[in-house]
């Protein structure tokens, strides 16, 4: 007895300094690779949103909800993440699904010409940091690559571990503590990087979108059917990747068989006052702030003139909810104004 | 048998994980032997037929680079057929009984602990080993898990962390020629003497844990000073093997010493081919060197030994440039082209970094030293209390933990000696 007692005494001591150690070795995402904590932010900031964004770089890069707040009245928050798959955005939205019911889900359609995962970094950036939940069962099964382990998901340490001579301040600073990096799920970046020489075209030998893909819309559509949430499926005004015609008509007769809304904002990008000299931040693949309030804007009248989306600002409980939120949101951007 | 049955089907639920084919060729493999061995006792015919057939399937294997023949190989096929040959020769020879339990045969076939990198257990002694299983839970426990800690090291953070640069080394035969294929050979000497050595002590330690004792394979070989005594100390099992169904019965040393020097070479010959087809010349060569032993034994041991650990380290170029053209030009490279040019600075580029080096340094320092005292070690060890033992597992695990190679591009029940 006393020798049982003395052996758990001592494997108790050993799982106490590997999760420390685990702790230690797993990447905070606070300073750098900043996108590896969008989706835990929001578990900080749920509640009541009008609109959820699903998607990749193309959503948390390209919209602000503080603005459409502001300007619009709208609450909204973006749940992307760096190279969001489809089945990605069908996990993260059941999983919002646990802590609100949104009146519009806006899914931005460009990852509809991926059908396999694409690579272990992007994965974890997403996944690391979600809380344990059926979800997220779900979402790493379905976005492992060949070379990953389900168990390395469980304990980071085991994927992390050789991270013991990349350690940085920001380890030892953020081991128990986190911050919010982002506006509501928007990343801002206020540099400008005019357009220049686009890659050339290289279309694909196949348009069409591949049947996963298909089977996780059906999915998110069904999802948002039963819970009585309108789902807006948007690609994004950006000029590259390119949106071919024939990934356009793909998407609008599925918008069309579905009763769903579809924007495609890259035939937009007059109507919305896009500048492609001033507006982005990466010569044309992602919007700065500039471009992104343009966007918000646009989005919103959309928002509220097709769905009826109703005018928030004046109402106290959710005035008080983004007072401070949008005092740092000027803080932040006003400077470059 | 509720207890070797549990074992039995736990093994088979993993084996079947590598392949139904693999599992069906070895259920298939059990039954001929197993119905041979009821009847093979003084029937030569049969002993000859039974050996055939179960040695067919193992020599087609390793033939297969030259036949082209692509079948649906069982994992573990170079060690069970061994043991399935041993078994037929031994109930032939009267030696040992035949076993008349399929499920207890089956289990000696496919036992698990041995199907990565053997040993090659004789069926007398596992049955025996079987028979008196170690109800010492808390000795079975504790020992087996720090053999398994203690493999899981030589393997996890030394073994792999060495396999980055030697895939380098190994892949471009232009550029790491001369005095990088010369590092190659000392390195790889070191990281297949932690793979092989390591996996059996974890097949050692997860058999102790079971409260099964299974064969020694190594007993630290790089001490060795003749590459005769290396082998006897090397893969112990695989050579025992060898001796008792090759060179013995070719006439061993009992013909005279021209006769036992071609039984030596014919036997290495032997252990080549059941490397692969691609290192029959490397076998041939041990055997003349074991041959000629003593030619190069001085009256110095360390002497002896380091010429030995640079004879053994020499060969073991075939092992890392496979194909028997390769491994000659690389080695005739370090005469030949000692410093290549055009390599210019490329240790940089072998992807060692500093905190590589800070790992491996006191790690194989650790090894010297444990492989030094192993005897007293292994007696302190023995004798220490719950917390001194328990606490050494723990911080073994911790090292390998932190420290091991693993994760993304390595696979735990990857060992060298596997693929052979």
């Amino acid at each position: 007895m006393k020798k049982t007692v003395k052996i758990l005494a001592i494997v108790i001591v050993f799982v106490l300094i590997a999760a420390l150690l685990q702790r230690l070795l797993t990447p905070k995402y606070m300073t750098d690779l900043i996108e590896g904590s969008m989706v835990s932010q929001y578990y900080r900031e749920y509640g009541d949103h009008d609109v959820i964004f699903l998607g990749d770089c193309e959503v948390y890069s390209n919209y602000s909800p503080l603005k459409m707040y502001e300007d619009y009245g709208i609450t909204a928050y973006i749940r992307g993440s760096s190279q969001q798959l489809i089945w990605q955005s069908y996990y993260i939205l059941k999983e919002t699904l646990r802590y609100e019911t949104p009146r519009v889900v806006i899914f931005n359609v460009n990852s509809m010409r991926y059908s396999e995962p694409v690579s272990e970094a992007y994965n974890r950036l997403t996944i690391d940091r979600m809380r344990w939940s059926s979800e997220k069962i779900g979402i790493i099964k379905a976005s492992m690559t060949e070379e990953e382990s389900f168990l390395s998901y469980v304990f980071p340490i085991l994927r992390y571990h050789s991270r013991f001579d990349k350690l940085t301040e920001e380890d030892i600073e953020y081991l128990y503590r986190t911050k919010d990096n982002t506006f509501e799920g928007y990343l801002l970046n206020m540099e400008t990087r005019p357009v220049g020489d686009l890659p050339a075209k290289r279309p694909p030998k196949n348009y069409a979108f591949a049947e996963i893909c298909y089977d996780y819309l059906d999915r998110m559509e069904e999802l948002c059917r039963e819970n009585g949430i309108k789902l807006v499926l948007v690609k994004s005004p950006c000029l590259y990747p390119y949106w071919y015609e024939e990934y356009d008509e793909q998407i609008s007769s599925y918008a069309g068989e579905h009763g769903l809304i579809y924007y495609d904002l890259t035939k937009a990008r007059d109507e919305i006052g896009l500048d492609f000299s001033t507006d982005t931040y990466d010569g044309g693949v992602h919007l700065n702030l500039y471009g992104a309030e343009k966007l918000s804007a646009y989005i919103s009248e959309k928002l509220r003139d097709d769905l009826g989306l109703t005018d928030h600002r004046g109402e106290a409980d959710i005035e008080a909810r983004y007072i401070e939120k949008l005092k740092e949101y000027h803080k932040a951007t006003e400077g470059e104004k | 048998m509720i207890f070797e049955l549990a074992v039995l089907l736990a093994g088979l639920a993993i084996y079947l994980t590598y392949g139904i084919w693999g599992a069906v060729m070895l259920l298939l493999m059990s039954v001929i032997c197993f119905v041979t061995g009821l009847f093979v006792y003084r029937r030569k015919w049969l002993l000859i037929a039974g050996t055939a057939v179960t040695a067919l399937p193992l020599l087609l294997l390793k033939t297969a680079p030259i036949t082209g023949l692509s079948l649906a190989f069982s994992f573990g096929l170079s060690y069970f057929s061994l043991q399935m040959i041993s078994y037929i020769s031994d109930v032939y020879k009267g030696k040992t009984e035949a076993e008349k339990n399929f499920p207890r045969f089956l289990l000696y076939v496919s036992y698990l602990p041995h199907m990565f990198v053997g040993p090659i257990e004789r069926y007398g002694s596992f049955s025996l080993a079987l028979e008196n299983r170690s109800m010492d839970t808390y000795e079975n426990i504790t020992g087996g898990l720090m053999r398994t800690a203690w493999g899981g090291f030589k393997k996890i953070v030394i073994a792999n962390r060495l396999s980055v640069p030697m895939a380098i080394l190994a892949s471009d035969t232009e550029r790491f020629r001369g005095i990088y294929a010369l590092a190659a050979m000392f390195v790889y000497s070191i990281q297949l003497y932690c793979d092989f050595s390591g996996g059996m002590d974890m097949a050692l330690g997860v058999s102790k844990m079971l409260g099964i004792g299974m064969s020694e394979n190594f007993d630290r070989p790089y001490f060795s000073e003749t590459v005769q005594e290396f082998w006897r100390k090397w893969h112990i099992t695989l050579g025992s093997w060898l001796r008792d169904h090759i060179y013995i019965p070719l006439g061993g040393n009992r013909k005279g010493k021209l006769m036992r020097a071609v039984n030596l070479v014919i036997t290495f010959l032997a252990s080549g081919l059941w490397h692969g087809i691609h290192y029959i010349l490397w076998g041939i060569i041990n055997g003349l060197l074991v041959v000629t032993g003593d030619l190069f034994k001085t009256k110095n041991r360390t002497v002896n030994r380091v010429i030995t650990f640079i004879l053994i380290s020499v060969l073991w170029s075939f092992f890392i440039w496979q194909g028997t053209g390769t491994a000659l030009f690389m080695m005739g490279s370090v005469f030949t082209d000692i410093i290549p040019s055009g390599a210019g600075d490329s240790f940089k580029d072998l992807g060692l970094t500093l905190t590589d080096a800070l790992v491996l340094i006191p790690s194989l320092l650790i090894l010297f030293i444990y492989d030094c005292r192993k005897e007293k070690i292994d007696e302190g060890l023995k004798n220490m209390g719950v917390t001194g033992r328990w606490s050494i597992i723990m911080a073994i695990a911790l090292i390998i933990l932190v420290f091991g190679t693993y994760g993304l591009g390595f696979n735990a029940t990857d060992f060298i000696y596997s693929r052979f």
